[in-house]
């Protein structure tokens, strides 16, 4: 039995079967494979698992099924430590963006990216930063200098502690500057804010590039390219400010899963995402396909968690002001 | 513009039918909410069009809302959070003899209120999102403040117990991350405690194993005795008329809460219960089977559920859990809600605006036809419902965030709730204040941010200084019948 499947994944690869199933190994997987989703339904993590899940539904990727669990809560820390302590055997993986950086540097848990195994990256979303269309800032550096000539004017609607909060700081540490947070909440939040007048910035998603191109005014993107959607938008970095923000979506395994079922578990679901129905997702949301694993993933999370602990005080110092 | 409201109620109508049906059903059953019923509907409205899938998720949200008053009424337990305040009223009359009247009033009151906000919705949404969005951190908070010191309003018996209860539901609300700072605070390094006493928990326990308890002891679990008729007369064209003023400020208080993004319909309901008892000729036959009070709690939660979709078309802006999977279900069908769906995709603003109208009416028809059979369920021997209650509030528990923690803490708050019945102290005030503190707090705390930490603002914002006023009036009235009323009986 196991000699045909492995002939016929030989068949298939000669072939280049694009969504051909992945060869199962000789005792995995027997059981439904598990994906945590820290968060609630309907939100961005849980659309693209619910995209993935479809498509190794589709095209027979898994053996077994693929089920994903919402176990939202503190900041997809209650999802997280589900995943932590669960079985290091391949059958418990968990979906989670830069969340989970946020609370690690912020000391608020005792655990660490260290204390999961990476699978796979996903998909990367740059935040661009965004004043109201009637601010008076035209330009990032206009925005930033009267940041630094009047400390504590600006306000910005931002979710205190998150992963959003950690570019902020990057931002006024590359400007020099300090200015006030405003515990508002995710984007739709904070959109409300500077439309009704009451904050002045916030870091947007790019879907809000479109959605509010009448009421908001982009000044920079925080990724390292040009977004392809919006060629004239500069990055900070091409400005002179080089702050990352980007909310990369990654898969990840128990500490301690062996490494031929991390190298099985990132084939299927790198298959997944490359099917025609996940991209389309991801278009449609805006999200770029940076598939990483292996060595350059466990590169991309060491940089990426580094930058998170060297602003975690300034994340706390720009926190709990009253 | 009429061409959708003729494939909602032909094309659209099995959706509309099958939604607002397991909407009822399922906000009926304590322990299974409309946001879990629509979580799990989500995955299989991929392979659907999208304005089916809308349709059939708006029928399901506007029929949770109103299958809450089900076990409201006839069990005093809310099948929904928004159901809360029907208990207080609802019950009582259904226990005096008459649960199809009591039914009747609660169904025809979420009809007004949804019919009500959906007139609002579609004449005046674009306009009022942006007089919402005006509506600072400060407006929500003294807005807050003036439905907290209506607490008073709600709890019968002593005001000292009232504001106990109220002290201890705010007192429960707190643990868990720090808006403001981020951090953790009150969790006594139990990890699993981060995240606070989730709200689904809190109220299973206290408000439905906790009545479990209750009448699992008392003479409340034999049958009651059949009242000759009970089953008829559910609603009466009369009672728009009676109650005219009743339905109408109800309706509008409970739209206006749910356009507020952020607050919605529970508030909606606690707020239109305070004021039309407020307003009373006879504010102590509230909590006692009023009539008016069945009107105002139901008007209102229905208006505010319909009226929380006033932000979600016209800013993409989510007001509360619902509206927000309603959301991603939007932006899984590629719709793209936001500020612009009113001007580039007008047709998807219509068919929630349309399907908001036919899930109320499919709502009116359902329950209009089942009243008669549910009213029946008064005179079942609870003891045959509660094996099922218990298995659904586990359920209902487990599903928060999939783990067993949530569970032990229903049960912790089932024994709470039952040792505040005995000793008198009122759930009503635990419940409203422990869903208002957060609230409060997060409103509060933005606001010391935007103001420079100062409070000045709540006093020179013409709104904020209006709801401190009113919120002060109301504090001195209750204090002042509290005092007139001691005197009146100095025994007790």
């Amino acid at each position: 039995m196991q000699i045909r499947s492995l002939a016929v994944a030989a068949l298939a690869a000669t072939l280049g079967l694009g969504a051909a199933a992945v060869p199962a190994q000789a005792d995995y997987p027997e059981k439904p494979i598990k994906l945590i989703v820290p968060f609630r339904a309907g939100g961005g993590t849980d659309g693209l698992a619910r995209a993935v899940q479809a498509a190794i539904d589709k095209h027979d990727l898994l053996p077994v099924p693929f089920v994903v669990v919402n176990a939202d809560g503190a900041a997809g820390t209650v999802g997280t430590r589900q995943v932590l302590t669960a079985e290091p055997d391949g059958y418990t993986i968990l979906q989670i963006h830069q969340e989970m950086f946020a609370v690690s540097a912020l000391d608020r848990v005792e655990y660490g990216p260290a204390d999961l195994e990476p699978v796979l990256q996903a998909s990367e979303s740059c935040l661009f930063v965004a004043v109201p269309i009637e601010s008076q800032f035209e330009t990032l550096e206009d925005f930033l200098t009267f940041a630094k000539e009047n400390p504590g004017k600006i306000k910005q609607a931002d979710d205190i502690g998150s992963a959003t909060h950690f570019p902020s700081a990057q931002l006024m540490q590359a400007a020099d500057a300090e200015w006030a947070i405003v515990p508002t909440g995710g984007t739709s939040k904070r959109f409300a804010s500077m439309k009704g007048g009451f904050t002045d910035m916030a870091l947007m998603s790019t879907p809000w590039l479109t959605k509010g191109k009448n009421d908001l005014r982009p000044l920079a993107v925080l990724g390292s390219e040009r977004l392809d959607s919006q060629p004239d938008l500069a990055t900070a970095k091409e400005l002179g400010y080089d702050v990352q923000g980007c909310l990369t979506r990654r898969y990840w395994a128990p500490k301690g899963t062996p490494a031929d079922r991390v190298a099985y578990l990132a084939e299927v679901l790198e298959k997944a995402l490359q099917t025609d129905e996940v991209q389309a997702y991801l278009k449609q949301n805006s999200e770029a396909s940076v598939i990483l694993s292996g060595e350059e993933l466990q590169q991309a999370v060491d940089a990426d968690y580094q930058s998170f602990l060297d602003v975690a005080d300034l994340v706390k110092q720009t926190s709990a002001k009253n | 513009m009429l061409d959708i409201y003729v494939y909602v109620f032909t094309t659209g109508l099995p959706w509309i039918l099958i939604g607002t049906g397991v909407g009822i059903l399922v906000g009926a059953i304590p322990g299974l909410s409309g946001a879990v019923v629509i979580s799990l509907a989500l995955p299989t409205t991929y392979f659907m069009d999208g304005s089916d899938a809308l349709l059939l998720l708006i029928s399901m949200y506007i029929g949770a809302t109103t299958g809450g008053l089900i076990s409201a009424t006839l069990m005093r337990m809310p099948g929904t959070e928004a159901a809360i305040m029907t208990t207080l009223d609802g019950y009582p009359m259904a226990a005096g003899g008459q649960p199809a009247r009591a039914l009747g009033l609660g169904v025809l009151a979420s009809f007004i209120g949804g019919l009500i906000a959906w007139a609002i919705l579609a004449a005046l949404s674009p306009p009022l999102s942006l007089v919402a969005v005006r509506f600072g951190p400060y407006e929500i908070f003294a807005m807050t403040v003036v439905a907290l010191t209506l607490i008073a309003a709600v709890s019968r018996g002593s005001l000292l117990n009232g504001l106990l209860a109220a002290a201890l539901g705010a007192l429960f609300a707190m643990p868990g991350i720090d808006p403001s700072s981020g951090m953790l605070r009150l969790t006594f390094g139990i990890s699993s405690l981060d995240n606070g006493f989730a709200l689904l928990p809190v109220i299973l326990g206290v408000l439905v194993l906790g009545q479990v308890l209750l009448d699992c002891e008392g003479p409340a679990a034999k049958t009651l005795e059949r009242v000759p008729g009970s089953a008829r007369i559910a609603m009466r064209l009369s009672d728009l008329r009676d109650y005219a003023g009743t339905f109408v400020s109800a309706s509008v208080i409970g739209s206006w809460i749910g356009i507020l993004p952020g607050v919605g319909g529970t508030t909606a309901s606690i707020a239109a219960y305070s004021v039309s008892k407020a307003a009373s000729k006879n504010p102590e036959r509230f909590g006692q089977g009023e009539e008016r009070g069945i009107i105002a709690a139901e008007s209102a939660n229905n208006a505010g559920t319909v009226g929380a979709l006033v932000p979600l078309i016209t800013l993409g802006i989510p007001g509360s859990v619902i509206t927000a999977i309603l959301l991603g279900a939007m932006v899984i069908h590629n719709l793209n809600p936001g500020p612009l769906l009113f001007t580039e995709n007008p047709e998807i603003a219509y068919t929630v605006i349309a399907g908001a109208f036919a899930a109320n009416v499919a709502m009116l028809a359902i329950m209009w036809v089942a009243t008669p059979l549910l009213s029946r369920l008064m005179y079942v021997n609870k003891f045959y419902l509660f094996p099922a209650i218990v298995v659904f509030c586990f359920i209902g528990a487990f599903t928060v965030s999939s783990r067993f923690f949530d569970i032990w803490v229903m049960l912790g708050f089932a024994v709470l709730g039952y040792v505040m019945a005995k000793a008198k102290v009122p759930a009503g005030p635990f419940i409203i204040a422990y869903i208002l503190t957060p609230i409060a707090e997060t409103n509060l705390r933005s606001g010391l941010v935007i103001y420079d930490g100062s409070f000045v603002p709540l006093l020179t914002r013409p709104v904020c200084a209006a709801f401190l006023a009113l919120a002060a009036v109301s504090l001195i009235w209750s204090l002042w019948t509290e005092l007139k009323h001691a005197r009146r009986t100095p025994a007790r």
